[in-house]
């Protein structure tokens, strides 16, 4: 949802886990699952651009294959009796 | 008011507070990551992702990197390890391979078609000596012929 909600952006896996309400714990293995998937991309944080004394973050972006997947998924979701009390936030 | 100030940092309290969440989560956190095997993405990503989280949430945070490292990390760690050892047993296998073909291109051809037939065509004893106009007891002396003279000629260099 968070990856559908803004797909141009780069994530940060504690951003999506705060964002998503999905613990960490489960969180991770998902994002190496939709790796090897090839629905998301991944990559490190330019150091040049940290203001902040710390190491470079690594990031997560949605593909066109996410996006298509996950666009199927949704639409999955939405027509299945058991999701039905959800509020969907996307269009 | 400013010694009561004076005195909350002084206390054990405050150092136990200080050390409970600035220098426990990092350091559990360095450990944690070690049970990812060397080269693993999450290792780096972890520990960098622990600057984003409030200090307050820390230790919680780390704690569930301890399950998330229990699960998927020694996973990781296991399948790295019997790709190695496949990795090394494939290499003796070739270095052996090497050694028996450079023998068996020493040896009479009667014994390097005996080879060739049997080990490599996987023929039988019968089959063997329908071959080479043999019995199948003569074609298996033939055969024992052969694997000693390997043997020999892989000790003699070897040794």
């Amino acid at each position: 949802m968070v990856f559908l909600e803004d797909p141009t952006s780069r994530h940060w896996g504690y951003e999506l886990s705060r964002r998503s309400g999905v613990r960490s714990g489960v969180l991770y293995p998902m994002l190496t699952r939709m790796l090897e998937e090839g629905w998301l991309a991944d990559g490190w944080e330019d150091p040049t651009t940290i203001e902040r004394k710390r190491p470079p973050r690594r990031y997560y972006e949605i593909t066109d294959e996410g996006l298509q997947a996950l666009g199927a998924v949704l639409r999955d979701a939405r027509n299945d009796a058991r999701f039905a009390g959800l509020h969907w936030r996307l269009a | 008011m400013i010694t009561e100030l004076l005195n909350a940092v002084v206390s054990w309290n405050a150092w136990i507070l200080v050390f409970a969440l600035g220098f426990v989560p990092g350091s559990c956190l360095r450990l944690i990551v070690k049970m990812y095997p060397v080269g693993d993405p999450r290792r780096d990503e972890l520990i960098a992702e622990l600057y984003s989280v409030p200090p307050l949430r820390r230790p919680f945070w780390v704690a569930e990197q301890l399950e998330v490292a229990l699960f998927e990390g020694v996973a990781n760690r296991r399948a790295v390890a019997i790709i190695r050892r496949h990795m090394r047993r494939r290499s003796s296998y070739a270095a052996s391979w090497i050694l028996v073909r450079d023998a068996v291109n020493q040896l009479p051809d009667i014994d390097r078609v005996v080879f060739t037939l049997y080990y490599l065509e996987g023929l039988d004893f019968s089959k063997l000596g329908k071959v080479l106009s043999m019995t199948e007891v003569e074609a298996r002396r033939q055969h024992l012929r052969t694997v000693r003279q390997i043997r020999n000629e892989i000790r003699s260099r070897v040794q």
